[in-house]
């Protein structure tokens, strides 16, 4: 197993800043996610850790090592490509025999490593064609096979999932972590999808505009956002989040236009250590309830249904209040509210112990 | 209007016909008219005109190969070979560095390559003949493939660009990452992959080599070192001009390119599409 | 930035981007030292050299130069180049264009004709200078045999031979040389015209000099006016075709500056004038191209 470190890593396009920064370990054997909107730099510090671009400032670090001017080869981790790059010009056995064969490994054995890899892939009987002659999905097996077969310590992924269609990418991504954890090799996978992220990673960086916006732990990200911007892309659907004041009138409680939510008496203190009065509130979309039934103690306010999207074993509620123009809310309890439908007056209650207070200029958390 | 704008379209259709018609025995005749000439007895050549050949026989090959010419033949395999290999490898790796490295004086360097074909080229004749007196290569092949590599060089390499700009670089860091070093990624995938291009530029170089008359002329002094252009406009310099030996030797020029055009003509024209496509 | 950063920046030059930067230069070198071996050197000797008499080799100044506006022979020869230029442009423009638009519909065994036609260029050209020898001879070639059978001559005409001929028929045999070259290009420009702006001026009730005027004519007009500057610039360098066809005769009328230079400095053995004639040509075609890009049209223009 190997450790990856990225030493205060800053790259620059001539006056654009793409990586800014970067200081953070990943942890050995996990599966890391770099993830970030488009342009946020995570492929490009994808590809300083793989060697393909020079860091202007800081360093990469394998197992403590400086490895910043070392080209790829030496480094012993390989990469699997948005694009996969596989080449038709040679079979699906030469593709993936490639690195063993750069390290002088005789043929006998690497055959041998490339079926019993190939077996695992389920493609030992596509070793002998070209890759142009094989699905999506068996392709994106041989790019991955390519990586496997040579059992580096890293693997690198390039948004692999992006060019499959949604079944296949679901199948692949499962795979992927089956894997992963099987084989304990560091993986570090760029995405821009928070969904894939969340539901195999067991870290995850965020970046934004070349920045760290948070590392840790996926359920870190989802459960205690660092900023604003985290608890934003994060989970889906997304986040709500409005304008409020703090107010304290006995309990704590947020002022939003009309509607007052009390806090937990028990962060009271933490509540009134936030600096100024006028915060952004978030509260998860799976953190409001519909109904006045159940615990009482909630903070409640009143809302109309604007539009209903149904998806089976769930729905997705659009209200109107005085809170925000429009709100976003979700209910896990179909049975009780599947007769809801537009125009509806409803109550919505507010689990406060889920909600998230940010700074309004900086967007940190508080809370 | 709709039955006069029909027949107005099929009439455009008919001369488009008869045009394109005209144009092939226009370009095509000359070549016939050769060809006959080299398989007719001697007194048909100079006897009365018509179109087809008047009798059949190979004494004008044998004549041709009785004065020599095969010589030439050889030397200008051996100068359009030269020309082929050097140029391609030349403009092969000159377009990967151009088009993958960032360098100081890259624009440069690929400005310098790409813009001597608007070079005057007969401004040279003087000097490179004074240079090759110089250092003692008149007659010599080297001189030649060098200013023949020199005439092909932008054309092949901007073919070449245009080829390799259609490799995905993510193919060469696939092998990167695998355990190739630059050159190796470049010879295991780069190469293999381009090789309609470098097919391209080196039929285009070939071509251009075996016909290319001034440079042959001016520095191919000694006869026996003539290549085939120069040969031929021996044999035309002659007191008395045989037309049959000339027609023969004419299409021995011929056959060699035209075969390799027909075989490449594919990947050339694709190459002249790419290559002319961004103009 | 600062002066520490600036020094871990000069250690990264030692890094992969150096060995890149060193590979690049080193794969690049080869044809950029073709270049100065087979075009810089030897030009620039030239130009020492049109300041010398290479008899003595002393330094004559302007002399070389002086013979040269003061020989007729000079200006009338520029004047046949501007002539056989011209002339090739404007036909091969006016030839390749037409067939290239007669190529320009889809129909069966097009791409096959595409590629005979191209056979004229690929011929050696002494081969074609042989071949239109030939047809032209008086005696014994078919095209006077015919012209005098269907009366449209009275006799015999060698065209390369008679003084008001030669220079036309020798535009003619080039052009027809390159005519192929120009449409299989500008076929090649106007495949990239997307067939809905046809359609649409066909729907707008555009016959078919409209669409030609409206769509064809501005697709073409940038592509042509670069090829046009190329094809001046090849063509005004011509030297093979007519040495092969005339060798500058019947007295000197295809003697063009190309012909005049060889003429010069290898039959009349003069060095120093005839590279004086090659820098004064050069001189000519840079002036040429500065005036060409001062068009309106070319200011920020991509090319170059």
């Amino acid at each position: 197993m190997t450790k990856i470190e990225l030493d205060h890593v800053t790259k620059e396009y001539g006056s654009l800043v793409a990586v800014d920064d970067i200081a953070i370990e990943f942890t050995e054997g996990a599966y890391t996610m770099i993830l970030g909107p488009s342009g946020c730099g995570k492929s490009t510090t994808l590809r300083m850790i793989a060697g393909l671009e020079t860091p202007t400032r800081g360093d990469v670090l394998i197992d403590g090592e400086v490895v910043t001017d070392q080209p790829p080869r030496h480094r012993n981790l390989s990469m699997v490509f948005q694009s996969l790059a596989l080449w038709n010009h040679k079979s699906v056995r030469e593709n993936m025999g490639f690195g063993l064969q750069m390290e002088g490994v005789d043929k006998e054995e690497r055959n041998a490593r490339i079926e019993e890899i190939a077996a695992v892939l389920q493609i030992e009987d596509k070793l002998d064609q070209p890759p142009s002659e094989l699905s999506g999905g068996q392709q994106q097996r041989v790019a991955l096979g390519r990586s496997l077969v040579r059992k580096p310590e890293v693997i690198l992924l390039d948004e692999p999932l992006s060019s499959l269609d949604e079944k296949l990418r679901l199948e692949m991504r499962t795979e992927l972590a089956r894997i992963q954890q099987e084989l304990g090799t560091t993986f570090v996978h760029v995405t821009h999808n928070q969904e894939d992220a969340m539901t195999i990673a067991d870290e995850i960086l965020l970046l934004n505009e070349g920045e760290v916006q948070q590392f840790g732990p996926s359920l870190d990200l989802y459960h205690e956002p660092d900023n604003e911007f985290v608890a934003d892309f994060i989970g889906s659907p997304s986040i709500n989040l409005f304008d409020a004041n703090i107010v304290e009138n006995g309990a704590v409680r947020l002022d939003a236009g009309g509607i007052s939510l009390d806090l937990p008496e028990r962060h009271r203190d933490q509540y009134l250590s936030v600096p100024r009065s006028d915060v952004r509130v978030g509260v998860r979309p799976e953190s409001m309830y519909l109904g006045d039934d159940g615990e009482s103690g909630w903070p409640a306010f009143s809302a109309t249904v604007d539009v209903v999207e149904t998806f089976g074993d769930y729905n997705w509620y659009y209200l109107q209040s005085d809170l925000e123009e429009s709100l976003v809310s979700q209910s896990a309890n179909v049975n009780v509210m599947n007769s809801l439908s537009r125009g509806d007056e409803v109550t919505v209650r507010v689990n406060p112990e889920s909600v998230h207070l940010f700074d309004p200029k900086s967007g940190e958390a508080y809370f | 209007m709709s039955a006069n704008y029909t027949t107005r379209r099929r009439a455009v259709t008919g001369l488009r016909f008869g045009l394109l018609a005209v144009a092939l025995v226009v370009f095509l005749f000359p070549f016939y008219w050769m060809f006959k000439t080299s398989v007719e007895p001697t007194d048909a050549v100079y006897g009365d005109v018509g179109l087809l050949p008047g009798g059949f026989t190979f004494t004008h090959y044998e004549q041709a190969f009785s004065v020599g010419f095969h010589e030439s033949v050889i030397n200008s395999l051996i100068v359009a070979i030269g020309t082929t290999v050097l140029t391609t490898v030349v403009a092969l790796i000159g377009a990967f560095s151009i088009l993958r490295y960032r360098y100081p004086g890259r624009g440069g360097a690929a400005k310098l390559v790409l813009l001597t074909y608007m070079f005057p080229h007969v401004a040279l004749i003087v000097p490179v003949f004074y240079l090759a007196a110089q250092v003692g290569l008149l007659s010599s092949p080297i001189m030649l493939i060098a200013m023949h590599t020199m005439l092909a060089l932008p054309f092949c390499m901007w073919i070449l660009m245009a080829f390799l700009e259609d490799i995905p670089r993510e193919l060469e860091e696939a092998a990167l990452v695998e355990g190739a070093s630059e050159l190796g990624a470049f010879a295991r995938i780069t190469v293999p992959l381009s090789y309609p291009g470098i097919i391209a530029a080196g039929t285009f170089a070939f071509i251009m080599s075996w016909g290319e008359y001034m440079f042959a002329f001016v520095l191919m002094r000694e006869s026996a070192s003539h290549t085939v252009p120069v040969a031929l406009h021996q044999l035309l310099g002659a007191y008395a001009i045989d037309w049959g030996l000339l027609a023969a030797v004419s299409i021995i020029a011929t056959v060699p390119v035209l075969a390799l055009f027909w075989l490449m003509a594919k990947y050339l024209g694709e190459g002249i599409a790419k290559g002319t496509g961004v103009v | 930035m600062s002066f520490a950063d600036q020094f871990a920046f000069r250690d990264r030059l030692e890094g992969i981007e150096r060995k890149g930067t060193l590979i690049g230069i080193a794969l690049v070198t080869p044809a950029v030292a073709l270049v100065l071996v087979t075009i810089v050197y030897p030009f620039l000797n030239a130009v020492q050299i049109s300041f010398t008499d290479l008899g003595t080799g002393q330094f004559v100044g302007l002399e070389h130069y002086q013979w040269l506006v003061s020989h007729d022979g000079f200006w009338t020869f520029t004047w046949y180049s501007i002539v056989w230029t011209v002339g090739n442009i404007v036909l091969q423009g006016a030839f390749g264009i037409g067939i290239a638009l007669l190529l320009h519909e889809k129909f069966f065994g097009r791409d096959a004709i595409r590629t005979v036609m191209l056979v004229p260029f690929v011929v050696p050209t002494a081969v074609t200078a042989i071949t239109w020898r030939w047809l032209f001879n008086s005696s014994y070639g078919p095209l006077n045999y015919w012209a005098v059978e269907f009366g449209v001559l009275s006799g015999a005409v060698n065209p390369l031979t008679e003084t008001s001929y030669a220079l036309a028929t020798v535009t003619l045999v080039n052009v027809w040389r390159w005519t192929p070259l120009v449409a299989l290009v500008v076929f090649a420009v106007l495949q990239t015209i997307p067939q809905e702006e046809y359609e649409a001026a066909r729907v707008e009730g555009a016959g078919l000099l409209q669409e030609f005027y409206h769509v064809t004519v501005p697709h073409l007009q940038g592509s042509l006016t670069i090829l046009g500057l190329l094809g001046v610039l090849l063509t005004f360098n011509i030297f093979d075709m007519v040495w092969l066809l005339t060798e500058g005769g019947p007295v000197g009328v295809t003697t063009t500056l190309p012909v005049f230079i060889y003429d010069i400095a290898f039959n009349l053995q003069n060095i120093g004038r005839g590279t004086a004639v090659s820098v004064v040509l050069f001189l000519m075609l840079v002036a040429f191209v500065v005036a060409y890009f001062q068009q309106e049209e070319f200011k920020g223009g991509t090319f170059g």
